[in-house]
């Protein structure tokens, strides 16, 4: 099911969860960009470009830009994937912008049914890659 | 106590006037600085007795004629010591209940009293109930005319209840009312507050846990999903050892605020420990996020500590830097007389002054905490090891350059420089 070259960015500031991901996306089959808070995260968007990306999976709370406003930088350049968003604090939903309600949230307890999140959300897309404009 | 009157009828003139004036002066005060609901109501009790010069005074509360919650507190002069573990509720039966619903006072002599249609003794409690004699009852009556209680008094050493004593009474009652919805209000207020504050503490301990045990469940199962590469595995059971350390300091950092929060001892064993090792040991849980530079005096001897606890104090003032500020970190031991300081630097916005005495509070968390997180516990135990230890927690900031936290704490005995 993992198709060759899927690309997931990853953004969170502890080093620690970020490579409990990075290892559990890379058995999934996927391709992982990692950056280490959101403005890094915006920044590799940047310099690759939102199409460069079938996923994003971001930390709510970071220093610099939150992980709400990478996903709504990355909406509003276009990027049609899916957008997983997740936080130890619980009651999270309540945070999130409207603009970008389609994004998935996630208790980070429940971090580790990730992947099963991403599939879904992966297949019910379609699983193209989504480009930006 | 054998109260006459303070208060004499008018005969008395100017002088009775102005020490009538004097006396209510007093009791605006005993009543409304007491500090919690039970002494308010001491307070009154004491006062309506002394004020009417009457031997026997009871103060009751109900909340909406509820009287099984009723609270009462007695007055009782020495006449009546053998009664003072009188402690029946009232039932609502009595003359008393028709005070609290007409919130109308009632001003009998003894034999009035007895011929009252609405006096029905003393019901089932006849045996136990003080005696009577002469009865002067006003009610509490609170902000929109709602009753909150009653006060009586008996026994007048002087005499029968007169006019007088029942405006008095009425005063009192009135300076009452608004003491007992004041103090109501602020015991709710601290329960609102203490509920808060407990909140506050489960939403930090439920996040704080969440990121060590989201690393650990995820960790664990990729291994059950296959070996990882040798150099993935090397880091996989690093980071798995450094967050179940980081869980093990968090339950213990909950079960010295339970013991802080109770009064009771923080648990210390006290031995020769070698500094520098557990400065290492406590910026090894840190240097794969951050440059933490350690820096120690030549010959430095050991410290007389708790090593775990030590280490629990720099990884919170660790932790603290970390999350104030995104420069490089120093942790410096020196020795100095009898003490082996510790100082731990930033290079963070620094704080200012207002915000430095509040620092060690339990629950502080810093303006600038935006995005971090924490129970806000990490300091006030800190300081709390610290002394245990018989040592200080000193600070200096300076906005804009940054902030220094030094621990000072005993050198082992035998270390003191010649």
């Amino acid at each position: 099911m993992s198709g060759p070259g899927r690309r997931v960015l990853i953004a969170d500031d502890e080093p620690d969860v970020r490579y409990m991901l990075l290892l559990q996306l890379r058995r999934a089959g996927w391709d992982v960009t990692e950056s280490a808070d959101g403005d890094d995260a915006v920044g590799v968007l940047d310099a690759e470009g939102t199409g460069a990306f079938d996923a994003l999976v971001l930390d709510l709370r970071m220093p610099g830009r939150s992980g709400a406003e990478v996903a709504r930088t990355a909406r509003s350049r276009g990027f049609a994937g899916p957008i997983v968003l997740f936080s130890g604090y619980l009651g999270l939903d309540a945070e999130l912008d409207p603009e970008v309600a389609d994004v998935t949230t996630l208790e980070k307890a429940k971090v580790g049914d990730l992947v099963g999140t991403l599939e879904e959300l992966h297949q019910r897309r379609g699983g193209d890659r989504s480009h930006g404009e | 106590m054998e109260a006459r009157s303070v208060v004499d009828d008018p005969a008395d003139g100017h002088d009775g006037v102005a020490q009538a004036l004097q006396h209510l002066t007093d009791v605006a005060v005993a009543i409304t600085s007491a500090f919690s609901l039970d002494e308010t109501l001491e307070n009154v009790t004491r006062v309506a007795a002394e004020l009417v010069g009457a031997r026997l005074a009871a103060t009751t509360l109900t909340l909406d004629e509820d009287w099984r919650h009723a609270v009462n507190v007695f007055h009782l002069s020495d006449e009546y010591a053998s009664w003072r573990d009188y402690d029946a509720v009232p039932d609502g039966s009595g003359i008393y209940a028709e005070v609290v619903r007409t919130n109308r006072p009632i001003r009998l002599t003894q034999e009035e009293l007895e011929a009252d249609a609405r006096w029905r003794g003393f019901g089932g409690e006849a045996e136990r109930h003080p005696p009577l004699r002469g009865w002067l009852a006003v009610p509490l009556i609170g902000r929109e005319g709602r009753n909150l209680g009653i006060v009586q008094v008996s026994d007048k050493v002087d005499g029968d209840f007169t006019p007088t004593d029942e405006s008095l009474l009425v005063q009192v009652a009135a300076l009452a009312a608004v003491a007992v919805e004041k103090a109501r209000l602020r015991d709710e207020l601290a329960r609102q507050e203490t509920a808060r504050f407990r909140e506050d503490l489960l939403s930090g301990i439920s996040h704080d846990m969440q990121t060590p045990l989201a690393t650990i469940v995820g960790l664990t199962d990729v291994l059950l999903s296959g070996v990882p590469d040798p150099e993935e595995l090397t880091q996989t059971h690093e980071i798995l050892n450094r967050q179940a350390r980081s869980l093990r300091g968090l339950v213990q950092q909950f079960l010295d605020y339970s013991r802080l929060a109770s009064d009771r001892e923080l648990l210390l064993r006290p031995r020769p420990v070698d500094v520098v090792e557990v400065i290492e040991r406590a910026v090894g849980m840190f240097r794969h996020q951050r440059d933490i530079v350690v820096g120690a005096s030549l010959g430095l001897p050991p410290a007389e500590v708790d090593p775990d606890r030590f280490e629990q104090m720099l990884t919170n003032l660790i932790d603290n830097a970390m999350k104030y500020s995104d420069g490089p970190i120093r942790v410096v031991a020196r020795h100095q007389g009898d003490r082996i300081t510790v100082d731990v630097v930033d290079e963070g916005p620094g704080i200012d002054e207002q915000e430095l005495e509040t620092l060690f509070e339990k629950f502080h968390r810093g303006d600038d905490a935006e995005g971090t997180t924490g129970t806000g516990l990490g300091l006030y135990i800190t300081r709390a090891l610290v002394e245990a230890h018989g040592g200080e927690l000193r600070t200096h900031s300076t906005p804009g350059v940054g902030s220094r936290f030094q621990i000072r704490l005993p050198a082992a005995d035998g270390s003191r420089r010649p």
